[in-house]
């Protein structure tokens, strides 16, 4: 009971409650939510005729909006709190712990302002697709996901570049080289060696990028698997099931992982170096 | 002498009139002779359909009372018209054909035919008709029998308004609605078909018509011909099988005013064409297919007045079909509207109705200025390379799309339509 009470007070929880109440406040989390509510539920009202494209839809609109307003929001985020930061930072609190407990709020933030306005979005319509709903819930699944993984991105591009526009410059270029570049490339590996069999080569390649991982997860669960054939049924042997989603998540948390670790074992976020980055910023 | 010359001058209308009156009379008397008619019902003097075939003779009529009448196999081998009224309920017994006609002129009408035999080595039927001539098996309700309707080497048969609820459980042991190996000149009606392997199939059989036939919920296919040419199918329904319709290796087919729609699966087409030449293919819709139509070798046939909407490919034709038309068709909501494996095309698509056509009409006749290339670049590539599914619903391709109505000189010039119609066609 002691111990579980000091969890609860360990600075890393009382990090993330602040930032969690901070950012539930935030105008902007309200209008993401918004957006969200007003735009899933016109294309599930739109869709009613055809679920297939509505999911379709629905997809895309979370491939585009999650990560690009989670990289912004974050980035933006992390660097206006640096001057807090440097407050915590003179307590004898870890920069560990700042940076896990800010992430943990932030993302929490973002998760529930999303699930609020594509849930709410799309529950309406349940009736009306049943077949639907499992797919709306995978979808939900993998927006926290992609919130997560971007999240960490933006923190990880925070920590490395000093300068806000230069940033700005950066966590752009992320965000469209994971959207389209990433895809734009595949297409010229498919087309370059298209002679040799690239499904597996393929499999990796969706691997790399958290968007196209989420994408194919939720494409193989979906009808639209039946548009793969036979080239699709490598995706739909590692990812087809529910261990597949669970391959997915894994993956994609490890990406997150990957990008908080790099972070904290950053030399920029040494405490000396953190304290000469928010001088810098002055 | 007057007395004698007034019998001898009987009126040659009398002479006929009563000589036709003894003759109808002598005739009326002689029923073996002509068409009887034999009841079989529990009280009846026949109380089973076989005792019924077995006292009657060619021509006569056999009517059953509504029942329950297991036979197990019942071989009518006369030329008999078999009547069911309030459709009374021959079992086959799960021993083998439930009737197996041997006799010219047979019709079954009526019944509900159920339970024929399951076997891996023969292809037992509810109906099978062998090498006969003209029959007709009409409103029978067939149930749990491997294959409904069996015609070898039958000619001039109609099957009309029957309802075939197959037990197909995999393509291996399922049998087919109706099947037919070397008959002519039969005529399918109105049947409703669901639940075989493939709904009605048709191997070296010519000159057949389907029209407004259902066949839904077949494993393999709803339709499928094999080496039989010159048929017609026409105003039927296919929905919600593997594949709708496959006509293969076969000429001179006519599909007109059919539907076909959700055949969705990693093997499913609404029509799969395989090496068909100068057939028509008018006024279908396509609907909500993986593939509207799959073109493998076919050769100067025309496609139009079709609709094809909600389908992952509208049209797919591989580099083997060539010297096609297709023109007034319409194209909507497709993902990709044709596709190809293929550098070289040698259709011609001309006057179609394409929603995702973004030019213009000055003089208003209701054909684009601009022709119309409906291959984008993507649909092309993602044909060469299938590999390219992963990138499915990828923002890549709109991408590239966009950057296609930026720079016109990325589409590919495979494909264009030259009058490509302004509004949609009639559906």
């Amino acid at each position: 009971m002691k111990r579980l009470k000091n969890i609860w007070h360990s600075p890393l929880i009382t990090i993330a409650v602040f930032e969690f109440y901070e950012n539930i406040r935030n105008k902007w989390l309200f209008i993401y939510g918004l957006t969200f509510l007003a735009l899933s539920a016109l294309i599930v009202y739109l869709g009613v005729s055809d679920p297939l494209q509505a999911a379709g839809s629905l997809l895309s609109l979370v491939l585009l909006l999650v990560p690009l307003f989670s990289l912004v929001f974050g980035s933006i985020s992390f660097s206006e709190s640096l001057r807090f930061a440097e407050v915590l930072i003179s307590q004898p609190i870890s920069r560990r712990d700042i940076y896990l407990g800010k992430l943990l709020g932030l993302s929490s933030g973002l998760m529930l302002s999303f699930i609020f306005g594509m849930g709410l979005g799309t529950v309406f319509q349940v009736g009306l697709h049943e077949s639907g709903t499992a797919n709306y819930v995978l979808l939900l699944i993998l927006g926290c996901l992609l919130t997560l993984t971007f999240l960490s991105l933006a923190f990880f591009l925070a920590t490395v570049v000093r300068k806000r526009e230069l940033l700005f410059g950066w966590v752009l270029l992320a965000w469209f080289g994971c959207f389209v570049l990433y895809d734009l490339v595949v297409v010229g590996v498919a087309l370059l060696f298209g002679n040799y069999p690239l499904e597996i080569p393929m499999l990796i390649f969706v691997f790399f990028n958290p968007i196209d991982l989420a994408r194919v997860v939720f494409l193989v669960h979906s009808d639209l698997s039946a548009m793969m054939g036979y080239s699709g049924a490598v995706f739909q042997k590692y990812l087809g099931h529910n261990a597949g989603v669970g391959l997915g998540a894994a993956v994609m948390l490890l990406w997150a992982l990957l990008h908080l670790s790099v972070a904290i074992c950053n030399p920029c976020f040494v405490r000396h170096k953190l304290i000469d980055h928010i001088h810098g910023l002055i | 002498m007057p007395k004698k010359n007034s019998v001898v001058k009987k009126s040659p209308i009398l002479k006929g009139g009563v000589f036709l009156i003894t003759l109808s009379l002598v005739f009326l008397s002689m029923p073996p002779l002509l068409a009887e008619t034999l009841h079989v019902c529990s009280s009846c003097a026949n109380t089973t359909i076989r005792s019924a075939i077995f006292a009657a003779h060619n021509q006569d009529t056999i009517v059953v009372a509504n029942g329950v009448y297991p036979e197990g196999q019942l071989l009518v081998d006369k030329s008999l018209i078999i009547l069911g009224e309030n459709r009374p309920v021959v079992d086959g017994l799960n021993q083998g054909h439930v009737f197996l006609v041997k006799a010219d002129h047979v019709s079954i009408s009526g019944f509900k035919i159920q339970n024929s035999g399951v076997s891996v080595v023969e292809e037992f039927a509810g109906i099978l008709a062998d090498d006969v001539l003209d029959c007709s098996f009409i409103d029978n309700v067939l149930k749990n029998t491997t294959y409904a309707i069996y015609l070898a080497h039958v000619e001039g048969c109609r099957l009309d308004a029957n309802v075939m609820m197959g037990n197909a459980k995999d393509e291996v042991n399922g049998g087919n609605g109706i099947h037919m190996w070397y008959s002519k000149k039969i005529s399918i009606r109105n049947n409703h078909i669901q639940n075989h392997r493939d709904g009605i199939y048709l191997e070296f059989s010519d000159d057949c018509v389907l029209e407004g036939n259902k066949s839904v919920h077949n494993l393999r296919y709803g339709l499928h011909f094999m080496y039989s040419n010159r048929d017609h199918y026409i105003r039927n329904t296919f929905e919600y099988n593997q594949t709708g319709v496959a006509v293969m290796y076969s000429h001179h087919i006519v599909m007109d005013g059919n539907h076909f729609s959700h055949s969705w699966g990693r093997t499913s087409y609404g029509l799969l064409l395989k090496e068909i030449d100068d057939s028509q293919i008018v006024s279908n819709m396509f609907f909500g297919n993986t593939v509207g139509i799959y073109m493998d070798g076919v050769n100067r046939s025309q496609f139009t007045e079709n609709s094809f909407r909600n389908n992952g490919w509208g049209v797919e034709i591989l580099g083997s079909a060539a010297d096609n038309q297709f023109s007034a068709n319409n194209f909507m909501s497709n993902y990709f509207d044709v596709a190809t494996n293929s550098l070289e095309i040698h259709n011609t698509f001309d006057g179609n109705y394409w929603d995702s056509y973004k030019g213009y009409d000055l003089n208003k006749d209701g054909v684009g200025d601009v022709p119309f290339r409906p291959m984008k670049v993507f649909s092309l590539w993602i044909g060469q390379y299938p590999e390219l599914v992963a990138l499915l619903e990828s923002p890549v391709i709109d991408f590239l799309e966009m950057a296609e109505r930026i720079f016109p000189v990325l589409t590919p010039k495979l494909l264009q339509d030259n009058a490509p119609r302004m509004n949609v066609g009639s559906l």
